[in-house]
């Protein structure tokens, strides 16, 4: 029992260890909170570091979270640190030619087939270029550009 | 795989879907087939077409349907969307699934963009794009490079103008597109500015390596160009209709300002035309778009017969 206790407060400790970091331009906190949603309570810390925030939070993130932080600012820096301490740049969320699938965000042409509210799409975008962001509706073939992405993501 | 089989079953939602060598090949196709517009060749017997407008159609779905006929094959369908059961609210996903299983093969035009890449999805029959909104229209282009083929005897090399509501016409895009598959093709895209192809489209032109220069004005470029095609102004596709009036009349083309194009130009269109070339260029020994709108039916023929075999 005394055993099972131990072991227990070992892996809890572990758990502790790991973390996400998300270094964000100043002033686009409020936005990144905005897409944690939930998450929001367990910020840990916010630190501002030169024109930077970084934020921690507890755990991972999601990959459509993390995917959703990118498309808000493709420049965001993401670590994930592991048990041992160890921090890992998370990497190839928005590569150029990747597609971008799921109810992340959604196309503003009002003529494409996925603005049908009945039709059964799931929007799909590929990512046209990284600096500045454009995506690509799979569907209607029309453009979207940064600020239209953040103007719905901060609305979303 | 014999490049034949390659086209059992396909969808044809843009004309990106098809290679060069694809296109080729069903121009190959579309040379026998010429010799059965008329007669016909049952090479379809049985087999059942749906055609699915719901946008207005006369070329693109008689050519169709024609085409079917003439292949000994049958057609079901509507050209006007207010006798199908859409007007209660049924889903175009719905009429699909429903329609797939009637027919071999799904002939769908839609004013919404991405119609047919959804209905392509959901039916087991290969779906052919005749259109979505102002983005793809593959047959068209199909028609339009196997006419340029049959004049210049090839595409590669040709200078082609595209005039025109370069913006809101899914034939100008889609034959941008078309292009792009062949070597050297020089495009002039010639529209007033708030009708300048969108930037999707000459993005791809970019990466593709496709030479193309936007201006306004096309008399600059009639003596270069092997090709003139010309666009409708897209009334429908307007939010604004004072836009649509205010751009009405501001381009087009004379018998008098073709005194300016090189001998053996040809004038081409999508057709309908409404104010964009007057009957009189119909004399001229530019015009072609009649004859472009007849090779519809044997390209036609061609891909249902391979599609569909």
């Amino acid at each position: 029992m005394t055993q099972r206790t131990n072991k227990d407060q070992r892996q809890t400790s572990k758990q502790d260890a790991r973390k996400t970091l998300i270094e964000i331009s100043g002033g686009k906190t409020p936005y990144l909170l905005s897409i944690l949603k939930d998450q929001t309570p367990y910020v840990r810390a916010t630190v501002q570091w030169k024109d930077k925030d970084v934020l921690e939070l507890p755990e991972e993130l999601s990959e459509e979270t993390l995917t959703k932080i990118k498309l808000l600012e493709p420049r965001a820096l993401i670590y994930f640190v592991s048990e041992d301490g160890k921090a890992y740049e998370k990497t190839g969320i928005l590569e150029e030619g990747k597609w971008i699938e799921g109810r992340i965000i959604y196309c503003p042409n009002k003529n494409c087939v996925t603005a049908q509210p009945k039709e059964p799409t799931r929007p799909k975008f590929k990512v046209v270029k990284k600096d500045p962001l454009i995506l690509q509706c799979y569907y209607c073939g029309r453009y979207i550009d940064h600020s239209a992405i953040v103007a719905q993501i901060s609305q979303l | 795989m014999d490049i034949d089989s390659r086209f059992k079953g396909r969808d044809l939602v843009s004309i990106l879907d098809f290679s060069r060598q694809e296109i080729e090949r069903l121009f190959e196709v579309a040379d026998e087939m010429e010799k059965f517009a008329k007669s016909g060749k049952e090479v379809l017997k049985d087999r059942i077409i749906s055609t699915l407008f719901f946008e207005p159609s006369t070329r693109t779905r008689l050519s169709f349907e024609t085409a079917m006929i003439r292949l000994g094959g049958h057609v079901i369908g509507f050209a006007d969307p207010s006798m199908s059961r859409t007007v209660t609210g049924e889903t175009l996903a719905d009429t699909i699934r429903m329609v797939d299983s009637y027919s071999n093969v799904i002939v769908l035009r839609h004013k919404i963009e991405g119609s047919a890449r959804l209905a392509a999805e959901i039916a087991e029959a290969p779906v052919i794009n005749a259109g979505d909104g102002s983005q793809h229209h593959p047959t068209q282009t199909l028609t339009d490079l196997y006419t340029l083929r049959r004049e210049f005897g090839g595409i590669d090399g040709l200078k082609i103008a595209i005039l025109g509501d370069l913006r809101q016409t899914r034939s100008a895009s889609s034959l941008a597109y078309g292009v792009s598959l062949f070597h050297g093709v020089k495009l002039y895209l010639v529209s007033p500015e708030p009708l300048r192809m969108r930037q999707e489209i000459t993005d791809h032109l970019k990466s593709t390596g496709v030479e193309y220069r936007e201006l306004t004005h096309v008399e600059e470029v009639l003596p270069e160009v092997d090709a003139l095609y010309v666009t409708r102004l897209q009334k429908e596709r307007f939010a604004d209709p004072q836009e649509y009036e205010r751009l009405r009349g501001s381009y087009f083309v004379t018998k008098k300002m073709l005194e300016r194009a090189r001998r053996g130009m040809i004038v081409m269109h999508h057709l309908p035309r409404i104010d964009d070339i007057p009957l009189e260029v119909d004399e001229t020994p530019f015009a072609r778009y009649f004859q472009q709108a007849a090779f519809g039916l044997p390209v036609r023929m061609a891909l249902l017969s391979l599609i569909v075999q």
